[in-house]
């Protein structure tokens, strides 16, 4: 396994969700280590979103822990978490429609910025590093969708984080805008990010990834690297289904 | 058409034009030397401060009260029972309003907390209704619906003055202090963290915003500086009664020149004051005794048509209209 000799930055011990009767999560393990790209996959349901939102403060863990840093989160808030340097996107974009392109980087950058200023010069830079400072006086409500992922990327990175979680940065885009957003995730995780990737193109995420987790009913099915993991037969169990197997022999 | 861009503007001669509109405000009380006029340009400085305090809320912070009303009782009240009760210069019964209508505030603020839109709105429309029943009703305290009228003996410590000069210029002052507020609290970390929360509250979160903490600052400003308003009020009409200063009529009427001079906007408040207060006192001084009441509809009938055709309010319209304005 890549980096690792390194000790992990985010370690999730048997967290668990229940929405009423229904576990979406089920003592749920893994670890993060820094620098490392991860790639979070499982079929529709399966509670890869709510893996983020546990881990990003949104939901509550109903058992285990987490740990970033050495310190507990799995009590603490989402504003809370996010000042630890954990961050996390949006599947669906959530910009602030009524303000620039600008202004809506330069909140996730005040949050370490002495000033409304340097927050401003931030702001310019991580746009410029997204490809979208041409685009930083429209309001966030007239960005396209592909746009819109690019400035949910952009907050995100204003906030300076040093484990950054994309819910689906590609869905919704076409294969060009694609390629664009590969490259951009390629040089975040450059910068020495470490990334937590939830994705629903397979060719995608085996590119990117250095590790995958396959997730399937809120139970860690598989874990390994790319290659591995493309070959499970847990997997394409998960994915195309029994019948599938059979047919292959 | 609303606007596509957020331009931050560029022609720095356009910083005067504030101070040379400022320095006119200064000067146009000694000119007029008419009582009637005089009154209007106090109660459009009180209803303009006042209609920011509230922006501040429900501007800045999405959070649409609709009793207010109940902070500038507050204000009202406190200063003068400490007035009547203790011999309390009103100047400190100010602060002291501020302080116990902040105090309240606060409290509502945190009960409130999982209260969003309308659902906050409601409550703070109850809220409003309960403090004008406490002012009916505690008459041991408040004098009940007979009011309670503070006595005229002019002296500046006391918050007492002979003419409407005084009146005007402290008017003035405590207006441009709420506009110089709104402008400070737009451009500082506070007023981006509002607007985050307005516009997603757990986009705003999920980037480090303290959500909680930011809306109760708003809360608090919002409510000490309704209270000020409210001592003011009473200083310079130096009789309160529940109907006058806890009414439910009193918030709808704060937020609706907020929201047709433009909401969430440095300026908009007092734009909508400025609008609204001479319409109020001349169909009043002409239509007083014929039709009482006429300026509730023409109200009515404005409030649709800015609605209607500049949704965002006066002040955004005449900025996007007229370019020069478009720069501070």
């Amino acid at each position: 396994m890549t980096n690792g000799e390194k000790r992990p930055m985010l370690e999730a011990d048997g967290i668990s969700k229940w929405f009423g009767g229904n576990a979406v999560l089920n003592d749920l393990s893994f670890a993060i280590r820094p620098g490392e790209v991860v790639g979070l996959i499982g079929p529709n349901g399966a509670g890869k979103t709510t893996v983020f939102n546990v881990i990003s403060g949104f939901y509550r863990t109903r058992t285990g822990s987490i740990k970033f840093d050495g310190t507990d989160i799995s009590r603490l808030s989402p504003e809370a978490i996010c000042r630890l340097g954990l961050c996390r996107t949006f599947q669906i974009t959530r910009p602030f429609s009524n303000i620039s392109v600008t202004k809506n980087v330069m909140i996730g950058a005040l949050n370490r910025e002495g000033s409304v200023r340097k927050a401003e010069k931030k702001a310019e830079e991580v746009l410029e590093f997204v490809r979208l400072y041409d685009r930083r006086n429209l309001l966030g409500r007239n960005l396209t969708i592909a746009d819109r992922k690019r400035l949910e990327i952009a907050r995100g990175l204003a906030t300076s984080p040093k484990l950054f979680l994309l819910d689906e940065v590609m869905a919704g885009l076409n294969p060009a805008e694609v390629q664009e957003m590969i490259k951009l995730v390629r040089q975040i995780a450059e910068r020495g990010i470490a990334l937590f990737v939830i994705e629903h193109i397979m060719a995608v995420i085996m590119g990117l990834s250095h590790r995958i987790i396959v997730l399937n009913h809120g139970e860690k099915i598989a874990e390994g690297e790319p290659a591995q993991i493309a070959s499970d037969k847990e997997v394409i169990k998960a994915y195309l289904g029994e019948e599938y197997l059979i047919a292959q022999g | 058409m609303k606007p596509l861009i957020d331009r931050p503007g560029s022609r720095p001669w356009l910083k005067v034009v504030p101070w040379i509109v400022v320095l006119a405000l200064c000067v146009l009380p000694l000119i007029i030397r008419n009582d009637f006029y005089l009154d209007a340009l106090i109660l459009i400085f009180l209803w303009g401060a006042y209609a920011g305090a509230w922006n501040i809320l429900a501007g800045y912070a999405g959070m649409m009260s609709l009793g207010h009303s109940a902070f500038f009782g507050i204000g009202a009240y406190t200063s003068t029972l400490l007035l009547l009760r203790f011999g309390l210069s009103p100047w400190i019964g100010m602060l002291a309003g501020g302080l116990f209508a902040s105090t309240i505030g606060l409290i509502l603020g945190v009960i409130c907390f999982r209260l969003r839109s309308h659902y906050f709105a409601l409550a703070t429309l109850a809220f409003g209704e309960v403090g004008y029943i406490c002012a009916v009703n505690f008459r041991s305290l408040t004098g009940g619906s007979e009011g309670l009228a503070l006595p005229i003996r002019p002296d500046a410590l006391l918050f007492s003055f002979a003419g409407k000069l005084p009146y005007v210029y402290i008017g003035l002052f405590l207006f441009l202090a709420v506009i110089a507020i709104s402008y400070a609290i737009e451009h500082s970390r506070l007023g981006y963290y509002l607007t985050a929360f307005r516009e997603n509250e757990n986009a705003a979160r999920a980037l480090g915003v303290r959500t909680g903490r930011v809306r109760l600052i708003a809360m608090v400003l919002s409510s000490f500086i309704s209270a000020v308003m409210g001592t003011f009020y009473a200083q310079y009409v130096v009789f309160i009664d529940p109907s006058s200063v806890m009414r439910i009529q009193i918030s709808v009427q704060v937020a609706l020149f907020a929201i047709v001079g433009g909401i969430g906007t440095t300026l908009g408040p007092a734009i909508g004051a400025m609008i609204f207060v001479p319409i109020a006192m001349l169909l009043r001084a002409e239509m007083g005794t014929s039709l009482p009441g006429l300026h509730m509809i023409i109200y009515g009938v404005i409030l649709v048509l800015v609605l209607l055709y500049m949704p965002q309010g006066i002040g955004p319209k005449l900025k996007e209209k007229i370019p020069f304005l478009r720069s501070p």
